[in-house]
């Protein structure tokens, strides 16, 4: 196994139907949180590109426990028999095995797109989560979105065009539904969401939101999540990458993301 | 099904030995991944392919190669030789797991070119080579790949801002993933499989088979596995009819 960590295999559910991998550190502190990573869209744990695995090994090495895990129908989860797929009661469940383990203390979940909304709605129902670290989430236009796309669109009349174009051109659909077996998601309304944020903020959870280039159809500025959600400033880190791309298909932007995960959690936790 | 990893310290393997259900046949089946943006897309496809091999008595064993998946190795460090010496660590494993010495190799994709060079290493010894939609060398593969990840480039920059459109490519990644030059090099030189009579030709419908494959050495599936479309890149692939096909196809000629 390489230098800094260890990898082992987490069976857990009903007749070990879900599947993980937990990255260990050399060095195991129980004063830290152990960090969590479900799926991004219908991709398994890998994550697009190799992210999670890319970001639970750098983040082993910087001494966390990490989790990346497939939801049911994903990957190597099935999902129960005869009952719709839930991906919050599997990270529930999960949460429960790793309680047993005695790895950390509390819980961080990262994730992109899919895996944001998964990390938002576990740490709704669940109070042992204490930080969320969002990658091209839930994004809500606000006043300032459409003055800046409507004087963008009518000093480019051009770029109109090719927006109408590329919202049929399929490359990208964000919160797309998952898998065949897998459930679909609803997004939440913005004041679901700023109820949510508000005691969020309430309980101390550690927030970070990024979000990409590739979200430009609900996401325009640097602020915009502050803007929406004004309890967030000060609240949470924010960032706007609008060089990066949703799935992050250049390794500078991997690695970026992946030094942005780490300064963040060891800014936040013991 | 059973996780598990094998190899060397060095370089260490994940794969999953999905067990035969039932009275095991005589002969065991080692699946071969796709790489880069088709294995992501074929993870799943080629899980519910070990499946139903299982439940047709199959011993299966299915691992992604090193620098890929979840085995060990940074993904830049990925080569071919290593890979070929992976497939024959996990015929060992499979054999020592099942206890069949008879072990058939199905390649999904760039999977059976990189069977098709390991055929002749001492280890491998498969009875039968499956080529499920083999490209017809590395060097078209390797050209589609390309056509692929500019094409999505191209699609992204459409829609995205002006100020915000990608940075070229580093050099060493393709579609995304990690393509180091010597893995390009040498992945760009595999020949194709050669017509011969150790081989089964599996082709999605929108796929075909070298002219020079006996009509018997082929099996036609009804489903189109979309390979070649930028439309379909995302979207996962999970051939579940083809593959309960290939299941009973392979308990009718094997022990």
């Amino acid at each position: 196994m390489s230098a800094g960590f260890t990898e082992s295999v987490l069976q857990f559910g009903e007749q070990g139907r879900l599947f993980g991998i937990l990255t260990t550190p050399t060095t195991v502190n129980p004063a830290r949180p152990v960090v969590l990573i479900p799926n991004t869209g219908f991709e398994h744990r890998v994550g697009p590109n190799r992210l999670h695995v890319q970001t639970a090994r750098a983040l082993a090495a910087a001494g966390f426990c990490v989790v990346r895990y497939d939801v049911s129908g994903l990957g190597d989860s099935d999902a129960p028999p005869g009952q719709a797929a839930s991906s919050l009661a599997d990270s529930r469940l999960l949460l429960d095995v790793l309680d047993r383990r005695q790895l950390g203390t509390g819980y961080m979940v990262i994730g992109l797109c899919s895996g944001s909304h998964d990390g938002h709605q576990l740490c709704r129902a669940d109070e042992r989560v204490v930080g969320l670290f969002s990658i091209d989430g839930y994004a809500y236009r606000n006043a300032k979105y459409h003055q800046l796309y409507w004087a963008s669109r009518l000093s480019h009349p051009l770029r109109s065009l090719k927006n109408v174009a590329g919202r049929v051109l399929p490359q990208y659909r964000l919160l797309e539904p998952r898998g065949a077996d897998a459930e679909m998601i609803q997004w939440p309304t913005a004041v679901e969401v700023a109820a949510d944020y508000q005691r969020f903020v309430q309980r101390r959870v550690s927030m970070a939101f990024v979000f990409t280039g590739d979200v430009h159809d609900t996401y325009l500025y640097a602020d915009q999540h502050y803007d929406v959600f004004p309890m967030l400033r000060g609240a949470a880190q924010l960032r706007f990458l609008s060089h990066i791309d949703h799935t992050l298909t250049r390794r500078a932007a991997r690695e970026e993301m992946i030094r942005y995960i780490r300064e963040w959690l060891l800014k936040v936790t013991p | 099904m059973q996780a598990l990893q094998f190899g060397s310290k060095q370089r260490l393997l994940f794969g999953f030995h999905h067990a035969a259900q039932g009275a095991a046949r005589q002969t065991a089946v080692l699946i071969c991944n796709t790489w880069g943006l088709e294995y992501m897309r074929s993870y799943r496809g080629v899980r519910v392919l070990a499946q139903k091999l299982a439940a047709a008595g199959f011993e299966t064993l299915r691992f992604d190669y090193s620098g890929t998946g979840d085995s060990q190795g940074h993904s830049l460090d990925a080569r071919l030789e290593h890979w070929l010496e992976d497939l024959v660590l996990a015929a060992r494993e499979l054999r020592e797991l099942s206890g069949k010495q008879d072990i058939v190799v199905i390649g999904l994709r760039l999977g059976a070119l990189i069977a098709e060079a390991a055929r002749q290493r001492p280890g491998l010894n498969a009875r039968l080579h499956i080529h499920w939609d083999a490209p017809s060398d590395g060097a078209s593969y390797i050209a589609l790949m390309r056509q692929l990840s500019d094409g999505s480039d191209r699609a992204k920059n459409w829609r995205r801002n002006r100020h915000s459109q990608l940075p070229p490519s580093d050099g060493n990644e393709l579609q995304g993933h990690a393509f180091p030059a010597p893995l390009a090099a040498a992945l760009t030189a595999l020949p194709g499989p050669a017509p011969q009579a150790a081989s089964l030709w599996l082709v999605s419908s929108d796929h075909s088979a070298p002219p020079a494959v006996a009509a018997e050495s082929v099996l036609a599936l009804g489903e189109a596995a979309h390979w070649q479309e930028l439309d379909w890149v995302n979207t996962p692939w999970v051939p579940a009819a083809a593959a309960g096909k290939l299941a009973s196809h392979l308990a009718q000629v094997l022990r």
